[in-house]
Parts: C-alpha cells; sequence; structure tokens
C-alpha cells in the first residue's frame, strides 16, 4: 500500500513537473492547434479530381448527362469547358485531370453502337492513367450506360419485336416502367451497431494520426525516464522497483495524451460516442504503455531509443491503417498497438486482440526485465 | 610580460527593469588575483561575462593598458581568458579536439608537452572523449581551453565547483604560477579555500561592490553575503 | 575566417563521430519510407484489372433474374478487376478480419420477387470492415452506386419490356425475348469500355503520379531524419557559446558553422535515398516517366537543384532545436512539425485534394514550397518563384537561428 501510494505520489509529482515544462506544453497544444486547422480545412469544399467536361451545344443528350454530373454530389469535380480545345487546354495546364469530350451527336452515336458495337461516344483526354483516373472512368460508362441502354431497348423492340406503333413517351414508359430505385444497395459496417459519424475524408487520417502521436507520446516519457535515470534521480531506488517507477512515467504521460486526443476527437466530429471511445482508448493504452515498456527495456539508454523514435514513428504511420490500409501487410501491422486500436472502433473482435497483444507485450518486457536484474544482481 | 593592472569603472547593468549591478569599480594589480565572492543570484556571473565581452553592459569601462577592452573588441578576445561555468566542451570529441579549436597543433604539442596544458595534467587524458572523463577531467580541459594564447587576464567563473581535493590542488598550483608570471585573475567564487588565493575579495551584494577582508570565518563571511 | 574553419571542422568531426548510428537508423528510415511506396504503387495497379477487390457473395440467387446478375458480377469482376466469390457471411467476416477480403455483398431472400414487384424494402447490403471513411471508403460507395445503377437499368427495362408484351398478349414470347435482351445488355456492359477513346496526351509540363510520390517520399525522409540528430543538437551548451563568443566567434558564425554541418550531413542522406530511388528505377522495380525521359547532365541539374530543398529543411530542423532544449521536448516537437508541415505541404496527400484555401497556404508553407520547386524542376520547368521562397525561408530561418541564440547567451549570462 505504501508503494503503492509512493508510486502514486511520484507519479503525480511528475506530471506538474511536464506541466511546467514549455516544451511539453507545446506539445499537448500542437494537436489541438492541428486538429483546429485539419477542421477549418474539412469545412471548405475540396475533392480527389477535377473533370472538364464537354458537349456538343445543339445535343440535347450530352447536355442532359453533363448537368447530372455537374449536379452530383461527389469527391470527384467537375467542370463545364466551352469548347474541346478549351476542355483539352484545362488538361494539358494541369488544372483539370482530365477532359471527357462527347461527340456531337451523342443520341445518334449511341444508336450506332446499339447497332454495330463499335464506335466511339466519348473521348477521354488524359495526363497518364491513375487508380483514382480509373476509378472515375467507372463513373463515366455509369452515366453513358443508361443512355445507351434506352437505345438498345429501342432498337430491340423495333427490330426484334417489330413494335413501330410506340410513340417515344410510350417507349420511354416501358422502358423505365418497373422503377427498380437506385437505393437497391446500402453500405453497413461489420458493426452494425457503432456506426462511425460522417465526416470529411481530410479528417479520416485524424484518430490515426493522433494515435501514433500518443505513441510517441509514450516513447518519450521513456525518455524522460532514461534521462532522469542517467541523471542520477533514482540513485536512491531499489534496482527492482525502478521498473515500477518507469511505468508510472509511461502512464501519467499517456493519460495526459489520451486525454488530449478525446477532446481532440470530441473538437473535430470524429467522435463516435463516449462508451465507444473509452471502450477502446484503455485497452490502447494498456497496449501502448505495455510496448513503450518493453521498448525500454530492449533498448536501456536514452540515444538507441531517440534512434529508433523515428523508424517506429514511420512505420507505424506506413503500416497501420492511419492514411491508407495495407492488408498484404497484416503480419507487420500486429506488431503495433494503433492497428488495434484503429480497427477496433469499428469491430469488437480488436478489441479483444488488442488485450491479449496488450497483455504479451507487458509480460515480455517484464519478465525481461526480471532477467535483466537477475544477472546484475548476480 | 604583462606591463599592467586592470581598472574596471562604473560598470552598470539593468536585465528586465532589475538592475544587476550598480556602478561596479575595482582594480586589479598584474600579478594578483581578485576574489569576487557573492549569493547564488547576486550578479558575479554578469559582471565576468561584461568583462569577457560576452554581455554588453549599459555603462562603464574596463581599462588596460590605457585601452577599453569593451569597445576594443580584438584586443579583448587576445588579452582575456574566460572560464565559464558550464564546461565549454564537446562531448562527443576527445580532449585533444577540443583544444585544437583553440591552438594550433604545434602550440599544442608545445602546452602538452612542458606548457599550461602539462601543468593543468591534461597530457595524461589528451585521446579520452569528453563524454568519458570525470568533473575535474572536464574542468581541467575547459581551463585548458581557456588559457590559449596565454590570455593576461583570466576571469574564472568558480573554477573548482564539486571537483575532489586533488583535481582543486592542480588547479590552484596552475593559478598559482599563472599569477607569479604576472597574470591577473579575477575568481567568482564561494569556495574558502579559493578565497585563500585571492589576494583581494570585494563583496557582490545588491548591485554594489564591497571589500572585504577574510580571516578564516565563514560564520562572518555568511553574514556578508 | 580561420577561426570559424576550424569550429566548423569540429562540427563535422561531430558529426562524423556517431555518423555509423545516424546512418543505421537513416537506412532503417529509408527501408520503412520504401516500403510505404513501393506499397502504394502496388495498389495503383496497371489498367481497370488490377483493382485487386476480393468481394465475397453471400446468399443465392437461383432464378434466371439471379443467373442475371452473376453474370453481370462476373463481367464486372473481369472488367474491374474485382473478384467476387461465393462465401457463407461468417467465412466472409473472418476473410475481412485477416484483411483477405474488402468487403461482402448479402443477398436477401425473396430478392428477385421483390425486385419484380418493383419493391427495394429488401435491399443489398454492401458490408464493409471500416467505419472509417477514408478516400477508399468513399471511392468504394462510388463505385458501388455505379454498380447499382448498372444492375438495376437493364433488369427495370426488361421488366418493362415484359409488361409491354403482357399489355399486348404476347406473353408466349416473354422468355424468348427476355433471354435476348439480356445477352444483349451483357455484352453490351462487355463492350461498354470501347464506348470511350482513352487519349494520352503526357505529362505536358505536368508532374506525373509516379513523380509527385517520388519527390514527397524524398522530402519526408529529409524531414523524418533530422530525428536522427536530436542528441547533436540539442541540450545546453551555452558554456561553449559564451567562451566562443568572448574569443570573438560571434553567434551568427557558431549558428552557420554548426548549420552547415547539418547541412553536409542531411546532403549525405540525401544523396543516399537519390541513389537507391534512381538504382530503384533503372532496375524497373517502378517507373517515373520524368526520370526516364533525362540523360545524365538533366539527371545531375535535377540532383543539383534538389539541394536547396536540403539546405531549407536542414535550416528549419535546425532552428528547432535552437529552440527546443531539452533532447526529448525535441523529438516530440519535431515529429510534429514533420508530420503536420508533411500534411499541409501535401506530401501525404497531394495539394490538389486539400481545399483551395489550404493549397495556397500549403503551396506557401516550406514543405509546401520545396515539394512544388521539386516537382517543377522534375519536369524541367522554371522555379524561379519557388526558389526565391525558400531562399527567403532559409534566410528566414537562419536570422532567427542566430537571434534565438543570442537571446539565450544573453539570458545566460544575465543570469
Amino acid at each position: 500500500m505504501k508503494r503503492l501510494y509512493k508510486s502514486i505520489k511520484w507519479g503525480l509529482f511528475l506530471n506538474k513537473r511536464l506541466l511546467k515544462k514549455g516544451s511539453f506544453l507545446l506539445v499537448l497544444l500542437m494537436v489541438p492547434l492541428l486538429i483546429a486547422g485539419m477542421r477549418m480545412a474539412a469545412k471548405e469544399e475540396s475533392n480527389v479530381l477535377t473533370i472538364a467536361l464537354y458537349g456538343g451545344p445543339e445535343d440535347e443528350l450530352a447536355g442532359e448527362i453533363i448537368v447530372n454530373l455537374l449536379s452530383e454530389d461527389s469527391i470527384v469535380k467537375y467542370v463545364k469547358a466551352d469548347s474541346q480545345e478549351m476542355a483539352r487546354k484545362t488538361v494539358e495546364n494541369g488544372t483539370a485531370d482530365a477532359a471527357w469530350i462527347f461527340v456531337d451527336d451523342l443520341q445518334g452515336a449511341l444508336q450506332e453502337v446499339a447497332v454495330s458495337h463499335n464506335s466511339n461516344v466519348v473521348t477521354m483526354v488524359q495526363r497518364e492513367d491513375n487508380m483514382q483516373l480509373r476509378l472515375a472512368r467507372v463513373k463515366l460508362y455509369s452515366a453513358i450506360y443508361s443512355k445507351y441502354l434506352y437505345a438498345i431497348f429501342e432498337n430491340f423492340m423495333e427490330t426484334k419485336l417489330n413494335v413501330t406503333d410506340l410513340s417515344k413517351e410510350e417507349m420511354m414508359k416501358y422502358f423505365s416502367g418497373v422503377h427498380v430505385r437506385n437505393d437497391l444497395f446500402q453500405m453497413s459496417y461489420m458493426n452494425k451497431d457503432e456506426e462511425v459519424a460522417e465526416s470529411n475524408y481530410l479528417l479520416t487520417p485524424l484518430r490515426g494520426m493522433l494515435s501514433v502521436w500518443l505513441m510517441l507520446a509514450g516513447m518519450a516519457s521513456v525518455m524522460y525516464f532514461l534521462q532522469d535515470k542517467q541523471n542520477g534521480l533514482f540513485d536512491r531506488v531499489p534496482i527492482e522497483r525502478r521498473g515500477a517507477l518507469a511505468v508510472s512515467y509511461q502512464w501519467i504521460v499517456v493519460l495526459d495524451g489520451a486525454l488530449m486526443m478525446l477532446l481532440s476527437m470530441l473538437f473535430t466530429g470524429t467522435f463516435v460516442s463516449w462508451k465507444k471511445e473509452i471502450m477502446c482508448l484503455l485497452p490502447f493504452i494498456f497496449a501502448a504503455v505495455g510496448f513503450c515498456n518493453l521498448l525500454r527495456v530492449l533498448c536501456g539508454k536514452m540515444e538507441r531509443l531517440g534512434a529508433l523514435i523515428p523508424i517506429l514513428i514511420l512505420g507505424m504511420l506506413v503500416l497501420c491503417p492511419v492514411f491508407i490500409d495495407f492488408k498484404s501487410m497484416r503480419i507487420l501491422q500486429i506488431l503495433f498497438p494503433p492497428f488495434y486500436y484503429l480497427k477496433s472502433i469499428s469491430s469488437n473482435v480488436f478489441l479483444y486482440e488488442m488485450l491479449v497483444y496488450g497483455a504479451v507485450v507487458w509480460i515480455a518486457g517484464i519478465l525481461i526485465e526480471w532477467l535483466c536484474n537477475k544477472r546484475k544482481r548476480v | 610580460m604583462y606591463q599592467t593592472g586592470i581598472e574596471i569603472a562604473g560598470i552598470k547593468k539593468n536585465y528586465k527593469s532589475k538592475t544587476i549591478l550598480k556602478d561596479i569599480t575595482f582594480q586589479a594589480k598584474r600579478g594578483s588575483c581578485v576574489g569576487l565572492l557573492g549569493g547564488n543570484g547576486s550578479g558575479k556571473s554578469t559582471l565576468l561575462s561584461i568583462m569577457a565581452g560576452v554581455l554588453k553592459s549599459d555603462a562603464g569601462s574596463f581599462l588596460y593598458a590605457g585601452e577599453d577592452l569593451l569597445q576594443k573588441k580584438v584586443l579583448a578576445e587576445k588579452v582575456i581568458g574566460y572560464v565559464p561555468q558550464g564546461n565549454p566542451l564537446m562531448e562527443e570529441l576527445s580532449a585533444w579536439d577540443n583544444l585544437r579549436l583553440w591552438y594550433s597543433k604545434e602550440e599544442l604539442c608545445r602546452e602538452l608537452e612542458s606548457g599550461v596544458l602539462k601543468m593543468l595534467g591534461v597530457d595524461e587524458f589528451i585521446k579520452l572523449p569528453v563524454r568519458k572523463m570525470s568533473g575535474g577531467m572536464k574542468k581541467r580541459l575547459s581551463i585548458g581551453c581557456c588559457v590559449a594564447n596565454n590570455p593576461e587576464i583570466l576571469l574564472l567563473d568558480e573554477p573548482s565547483a564539486a571537483l575532489d581535493v586533488v583535481c582543486k590542488e592542480r588547479i590552484y598550483s596552475y593559478l598559482e604560477t599563472y599569477k607569479s608570471k604576472g597574470g591577473i585573475i579575477i575568481l567568482a567564487t564561494h569556495d574558502t579555500q579559493e578565497i585563500e588565493l585571492c589576494d583581494k575579495c570585494y563583496i557582490l551584494k545588491d548591485g554594489r561592490l564591497k571589500e572585504y577582508q577574510y580571516d578564516g570565518d565563514i560564520h562572518h563571511l555568511a553574514g556578508c553575503l | 575566417m580561420k577561426s570559424f574553419l576550424v569550429y566548423f571542422t569540429m562540427q563535422l568531426k561531430r558529426i562524423v563521430k556517431i555518423f555509423p548510428t545516424i546512418l543505421c537508423t537513416t537506412l532503417l528510415l529509408c527501408s520503412v519510407l520504401g516500403l510505404g511506396v513501393a506499397m502504394l504503387l502496388q495498389a495503383d495497379g496497371e489498367d481497370e484489372r488490377q483493382l485487386k477487390v476480393s468481394v465475397g457473395l453471400v446468399g443465392e440467387l437461383d432464378t434466371y433474374m439471379g443467373y442475371d446478375i452473376n453474370v453481370m458480377l462476373d463481367v464486372l469482376s473481369s472488367r474491374f478487376g474485382a473478384e467476387f466469390v461465393s462465401v457463407t457471411e461468417k467465412e466472409a467476416r473472418q476473410r475481412i478480419h485477416n484483411g483477405t477480403m474488402s468487403a461482402y455483398v448479402l443477398l436477401p431472400e425473396d430478392l428477385v420477387e421483390n425486385i419484380s414487384m418493383g419493391k427495394n424494402d429488401k435491399p443489398i447490403t454492401y458490408v464493409t470492415s471500416d467505419g472509417k471513411r477514408g478516400i477508399s471508403g468513399i471511392v468504394m460507395d462510388e463505385v458501388v452506386t455505379v454498380i447499382a445503377e448498372l444492375i438495376t437499368c437493364p433488369q427495370s427495362s426488361i421488366f418493362g419490356m415484359q409488361n409491354y408484351l403482357r399489355d399486348v398478349g404476347r406473353e408466349d414470347e416473354i422468355w424468348q425475348a427476355t433471354e435476348e435482351l439480356n445477352i444483349i445488355y451483357i455484352t453490351a456492359l462487355i463492350d461498354i469500355y470501347k464506348m470511350g477513346d482513352r487519349e494520352i496526351i503526357g505529362m505536358a509540363n505536368q508532374v506525373s503520379t509516379a513523380g509527385y510520390y517520388a519527390c514527397s517520399v524524398v522530402v519526408i525522409f529529409l524531414i523524418m531524419s533530422g530525428l536522427n540528430c536530436s542528441s547533436l543538437f540539442s541540450g545546453n551548451k551555452m558554456g561553449l557559446c559564451k567562451l566562443l563568443v568572448s574569443k570573438g566567434q560571434k553567434v551568427g558564425n557558431q549558428v552557420l558553422g554548426e548549420y552547415l554541418a547539418y547541412f553536409l550531413l542531411l546532403l549525405t542522406f540525401f544523396c543516399m535515398v537519390i541513389a537507391v530511388v534512381l538504382g530503384a528505377a533503372s532496375a524497373g522495380l517502378f517507373s517515373v516517366p520524368e526520370l526516364g525521359e533525362m540523360n545524365l547532365g538533366e539527371m545531375l541539374l535535377f540532383v543539383l537543384q534538389f539541394i536547396v530543398v536540403v539546405g531549407v529543411i536542414s535550416a528549419l530542423q535546425f532552428l528547432v532545436y535552437e529552440m527546443v532544449e531539452g533532447v526529448v521536448s525535441s523529438i516530440l516537437v519535431q515529429f510534429i512539425l514533420a508530420v503536420a508541415l508533411g500534411y499541409i505541404g501535401g506530401c501525404f496527400y497531394p495539394l490538389s485534394f486539400m481545399p483551395e484555401g489550404l493549397q495556397l497556404l500549403g503551396g506557401l508553407s516550406p514543405v509546401g514550397a520545396a515539394l512544388k520547386y521539386a516537382d517543377l524542376c522534375l519536369v524541367q520547368e522554371a522555379a524561379w518563384k519557388e526558389l526565391g521562397l525558400l531562399v527567403i525561408y532559409l534566410v528566414l530561418f537562419l536570422l532567427l537561428t542566430i537571434w534565438i541564440r543570442k537571446r539565450r547567451v544573453e539570458n545566460e549570462a544575465a543570469l
């Protein structure tokens, strides 16, 4: 009991000391500043691609397609070009990533395709090809397809079924007769009950970046400990108890950071719910402190840990699903606490795995330290 | 070798609306050691920094051989050796490399052979990296760095703080030799042994300098600070 | 001048002493970055057929409608590289958990009956793993919407055709006509990509995606590698600074000497990473079109032009080391600054993804300006404006560093 009280006392004094350090406060405050900036950015209009559209001035069909695309709420931004040359120019000078130039008589061209299966209806001008443009083309095909289908339908009705007595309106009525609404599909997530708040894609790496930042704070606490140890602050503390002391360093800093993290997510609207956030954050703190403790035991010196920090942090930013989730790297991803935390937000299975991971790193850390201390005593 | 004494006159220094030094005036003859005593934060380091040219004073002069060293930077750099409180060393490098910053190769070899560095015992650990040295070694090395080019005036800020007796003895022995050759030493100190080295002592209190005669009674000294 | 050179030489010596350690950690850093880039480029793929998305199909469709949907999905699979695999829901969830499947489609019972009656109160559910809606999540949403359109439109018109035949009393033709129209629609879906004529005009003085990634990686590497040098530059060195000032080595000279040594260190790392990038590109591991078009002289010029970027980044890091005392704090601040500036500057997401205001800010930030300058140099375009901005930043950072050191020396001496 006395020891516990002493550990808590050390922890509180350490917290007081850290909060008086201007640089530590700056580190804590940099997070909300960064968040505020990102939030401001997310409020404004942004997009992944810009595509210039051009259709013949007399062409109703092309005009209809262009109007539909322009009114779409999408991560692709469409802009109307006044001429073919202008559309091409926007691609050449980098204003647009691609230009879709419809043929002058789109309706006629579609009917030609319906008959001969061989005609171009749109020219896609691009500087290069990449993933985003390939996905945008899927949207283009979809925009044309429904119009193309009508041309096929009309051609089929006239040539195969010999239907000659239907007006255009009646034909259209039969074409879209049984209206199967497009919300035939709906999105869902593995853990249906915990759906995440909608947020702009610019804010989606936020949680990941904060989780990696928390890991950094934990590693920093280990460095503070090693620095103090080097300065002789713990010379009076028995070797067996220094581990517990190191752990209280880590807990205090990580708890400060976690609080900062929670407030930041609340402020930016990436917050899910108090229950979910606490449920995921507590095991994450447990795993993070365990990971940092293991690092402390393995590195032993401030300089070694300092050299490892950028590698570990960068590794986490790349491997953990902060910006992109590289599923093929699962075997490396499972080594880092942020992976479990980020996955646990949408799946409880990862929550349990995080607890197991945490237990493993804690046990490993304690075991290795015990063995090292034993060797020193011998 | 050393022709003249020094005269500090009317040095003033304010810092953030606080007056640290008010009209500091004293002299030191050549071949003498002047001690500056005072409590922590009394302004001893500030005064030495001003004399060394690290800090600018708000008023006053520092005369040597008819020249005001506060105005004549080039001359000041030549004649003043300043040993600050923190060790002015690069931890990653060896003693040799740290000394090479201040000595040419020939001078360095000469001093290690039979000069001031030999006297300070720096030759014993010349190849050792600074990070592996003891406090005493670091301080001796620091002094060795600061006395390159045989300065005529030596400013020392608590040179033997936290050193063992053997180290202190080596440093004091060097200082005595330096004094005997006509050098002027200004020594900021708390240490009673260092006070005994001094020919004259001044107490710096509330920004003013007052002459003090140390008679071995530290209680009396403590009362004056 | 002589004393400056001596001091500069000593700074170089300090760096050389701990260079092996810094080198090891920098190589590891390089490897991690290289891994990230390799995975990113692999994900980009060659064409639609390499989107590499594995999607599970849960549920059964055993009517001709189901046959149609299955065929449609097969076509989509071959056209867009998505692999549709029949699995149970439990298997699908397990595979998503393991990362071997991206999502699964849950087909409700009586789907066909509902659709034929124009109802969709039992929709097809697209289940994915992440509630997090990153760019890939948002893109998948849009693709799913498109797939819905591609499936429902033909089905809707087939039912319309059937209704017509019923209306005119030609029910006996329904089966035949439906078969034929289905085949025509499926053929149309297969041929859809032929309707578009893709015209690649070349980069036309804009930087390619691969080129952008290459420059971003080098810049990220430079801003992160500063973290390795914290033990060199952080900590209390006021004693030495004061002594140097007393000996006529002014604060400006000190800062310049230390900065130049640090700059040379970063330049060494830069040469290493450029050698790796160029080597990988020539070995065919990835393709940067701009580098492929350069001759040796142009490549050397590009590398020389990049040195300005190295200068600015090293000056910024040096300033941070001067501002923040303590090894631990300096590492933390360096990291946060690196990530923040990297994000705003467009190293993680291209600047074009950001809102206009942020694009402007990002372009003016040190890292953003550096990246923009590097991109322009890569396409061998004039970049005088960006160069001017970088030079201003360089001078500003150095002046700030000098000012901070001067204040610290004065404060230390006065207290």
